[in-house]
């Protein structure tokens, strides 16, 4: 019964923003707005049943001692954070610069880690990657091709992007090639992109059909 | 004071990860931080949430059809927010299978959040249609290797290209020959053998054989275009921004950027 | 007579936009109704995520990160059930995870309950559900040492260990690991995955295969290409390929005849607005 409601429930959802592609009306707009909050509160729930309250609820339990402490920092800093919410500026507005703490703390761990990652898991293995032997024992002529395509490609659409140098004679020709790389690339972008829209449509119509209407089994 | 501190405690957390980068066996130390990060998002959290509703009670407090749906956006949130709390209390867990806020997940939040990125492919159908133009080679570049990988992906994809192909490759090339007559030079060349190109492509489907092979290849030409010019394209791209995130990190780390701490 | 054909071809630019989506609805539909399945080539990337399942041996380790959520599920949901049933017929130990959105959690117990129900597969024997916890590297670095750094509970809020099948699965010194796990799945929408391979196939050594939505793929045949992921299923057509070697019929193969109707649509449509654009030009 809760299922059969819940499926119109849905389909009327469904169907109030569809309605957007005749025109802004209000149905949509205040379905969209019901969505914006129910949305926010689904996440407040879901960070602190699935995130904060595990953390927490072990680190104070725990008989580790510097766990516990540890924790108890932690919680604190986060606490920190609330004298950045916008209420703080009605209550006390000069404090505001305390939650400056936990964001440099958060930014400082979420940079250091950024810099060794994108070095070490991005930058090297994908040049290691790009100088790749063009021509081995048994390599097909298609193949050749392609890795000659590959190293030119991602040094000529790299050199693309070099804007900080005047790009005259033979680098024109370097940055025409690196042009056409991208032009490709953003095609095949487009087309994938064109794909997943059309994916996500088509699961919404199978809803309708199936689940609301049981047009098909 | 109000800066300096903040600014020198993330310099001391950015080395604090890089050092621990290099000493593994440390991973404790590391996950600790980690550990504090992921509290603190929680409490983060908190303040999207706080100008959300305070904005909307403004609208409210302002009168007029807005404030109808400001009202419909604040109950949902509560609504939301309270029924989430009592599955919580009452089964333990409000993700459970036997949770009745599972239900609301399914049957509101599930049907608005699909719906709402399903709505993009009509307009994305529709703005193609408008705008998108094969007017210089660049944006026929484009959308040639637009229209293969769609083509490429599907069932049938080749059979329907191969007519497609017969039409655009007679279309592009006269338009590049006419085109060649404005130029002047290299440029002028280039464009007459870059029309005569394409009208010669259409030459070997007069041949049955030919035209079912051509049907298989469009698939494979597809996987061509993703695994080598996508893959270098993509990797010219990710290797410049990446480049440029490290760069800034840097800046962060060193104090010279301090936007974040506004 | 050549100007009424000219303005004939330059109205075709001007359909309007309401047409334009109602052929899109009935592109899609259509075919969804009249349930159609059509086979195509299978792309090599998915073909060799396939292979990386199919090496794997009874009992082996996987850990499925569901990085999504309910707006990108059509895509990415058909490949999660293709991979867990797989998975099951070779009796894979599964644990399943998020990191990235919330939701995602959701969206993969909805799939691995399915799909359980239908091997006979128990929870805490053959599977289990870590749960969700935000922070993406701070997650992943975490798990490293201990996956319990991270979930101390699982989903249900009980000790990990508490399970028989973390004995099982933890291996010789007792503690679970990125060094247990033989295969990561990552199912993903956003920014995470590049992650997962940045972090713990390069420091770690996960191998790993992804399944992505096709609005981010292209960017992962990089690191296809670099090895350092060896296998892709990117958009529907993943799914689709994965389904159509594993010999079982889904929602992917299913939605695949519309996603043709459409692409060829709006090629059309494109190819309308060109010819309508260039009859323009040649008229002023």
């Amino acid at each position: 019964m809760m299922d059969l409601i819940g499926v119109w429930v849905a389909a009327f959802l469904t169907l109030a923003i569809l309605s957007f592609l005749f025109g802004d009306n209000p149905v949509y707009k205040f379905v969209e707005h019901i969505f914006v909050g129910a949305s926010a509160a689904f996440g407040i729930i879901v960070m602190l049943n699935q995130a904060v309250w595990p953390f927490i609820q072990e680190g104070i339990t725990t008989q580790d001692m510097f766990l516990k402490i540890t924790t108890y920092i932690a919680i604190f800093m986060g606490i920190l954070t609330l004298f950045r919410l916008e209420i703080m500026n009605y209550i006390a507005p000069t404090l505001t610069w305390i939650s400056r703490f936990p964001i440099a703390f958060v930014t400082g761990v979420g940079t250091g880690i950024g810099i060794v990652t994108g070095i070490h898991g991005y930058i090297f293995p994908q040049v290691v990657a790009t100088f790749l032997p063009i021509m081995e024992n048994n390599t097909s002529i298609i193949e050749i091709a392609s890795n000659l395509v590959l190293i030119v490609g991602v040094l000529s659409s790299l050199y693309y992007f070099y804007f900080s140098m005047e790009q005259r004679g033979a680098l024109r020709w370097i940055v025409k090639t690196g042009m056409i790389i991208i032009m490709i690339t953003f095609g095949s972008a487009f087309g994938y992109t064109i794909m997943a829209r059309v994916s996500l449509l088509i699961g919404r119509i199978y809803f309708l059909i199936s689940d609301w209407l049981h047009l098909v089994r | 004071m109000q800066t300096t501190l903040p600014v020198l405690l993330t310099f001391i957390m950015g080395m604090f990860m890089i050092a621990m980068f290099f000493m593994p066996q440390f991973a404790n130390a590391e996950s600790l931080a980690t550990r504090w990060t992921t509290i603190i998002w929680g409490f983060a959290l908190a303040l999207g949430v706080d100008s959300l509703l305070l904005n909307h009670f403004r609208k409210i407090r302002k009168g007029g059809t807005q404030a109808i749906h400001s009202a419909g956006l604040i109950i949902a949130f509560f609504v939301t927010l309270f029924w989430g709390f009592y599955s919580w209390w009452k089964i333990g867990n409000p993700f459970d299978a036997r949770s009745s806020f599972l239900w609301m997940f399914q049957y509101v939040y599930l049907p608005l959040d699909s719906t709402m990125f399903a709505l993009l492919a009509f307009f994305i159908a529709s703005a193609a249609y408008r705008a998108f133009r094969a007017r210089s080679f660049e944006s026929t570049l484009l959308l040639i290797a637009a229209s293969i990988v769609m083509m490429g992906r599907v069932p049938l994809g080749g059979v329907v290209f191969v007519a497609f192909f017969v039409a655009f490759m007679i279309l592009v090339g006269v338009y590049f020959l006419y085109e060649s007559s404005k130029y002047v030079g290299i440029d002028r060349f280039i464009r007459m053998i870059v029309g005569l190109a394409f009208l010669g492509t259409i030459l070997p489907l007069f041949y049955p054989e030919y035209t079912k092979a051509f049907a298989n290849f469009i698939p494979g030409l597809a996987d061509w275009i993703m695994q080598v010019p996508n893959a270098a394209g993509q990797r010219g791209i990710g290797l410049g921004l990446s480049l440029g995130v490290i760069a800034f990190s840097l800046r962060i780390l060193f104090g010279i950027e301090r936007g974040y701490l506004r | 007579m050549k100007e009424r054909i000219l303005a004939f071809i330059e109205n075709l630019g001007r359909i309007d936009s309401r047409i334009v989506y109602a052929l899109v609805f009935l592109a899609t539909a259509i075919p969804l109704i009249m349930n159609i399945r059509i086979p195509m080539p299978v792309s090599p990337e998915v073909k060799s995520a396939f292979q990386a399942m199919d090496r794997l041996k009874p009992g082996d380790v996987i850990l499925i990160s569901t990085d999504y959520g309910p707006s990108s599920a059509p895509e990415t949901q058909p490949m999660l059930e293709a991979i867990l049933t797989h998975a099951f017929k070779k009796d894979l130990k599964v644990l399943l995870m998020t990191h990235w959105r919330f939701e995602g959690l959701i969206m993969g117990i909805q799939g691995l309950d399915k799909i359980a129900k239908k091997f006979g597969k128990e929870y805490g024997k053959d599977y289990l559900v870590l749960g969700y916890r935000p922070g993406v590297t701070a997650v992943m670095i975490g798990m490293s040492k201990d996956f319990r750094n991270i979930f101390s509970t699982d989903n249900e809020g009980k000790p990990l260990d508490s399970y028989p099948m973390y004995k099982e699965i933890a291996g010789d010194d007792g503690i679970l690991n990125y060094k247990d796990i033989k295969l990561l799945v990552g199912l993903e929408a956003g920014d995470a995955g590049n992650f997962w391979i940045m972090i713990v196939n390069a420091r770690y050594g996960v191998p790993m295969i992804m399944g992505t939505t096709a609005v981010i793929t292209p960017e992962y045949f990089t690191f296809y290409q670099s090895r350092q992921i060896e296998g892709l299923l990117g958009g529907l057509k993943g799914a689709a390929d994965y389904e159509a070697l594993l010999g079982i019929s889904g929602f992917a193969s299913r939605g695949m005849v519309s996603q043709f109707a459409v692409h060829v649509l709006i090629i059309l449509l494109i190819f309308l607005g060109n010819l309508s654009d260039i009859a323009r030009r040649f008229r002023s």
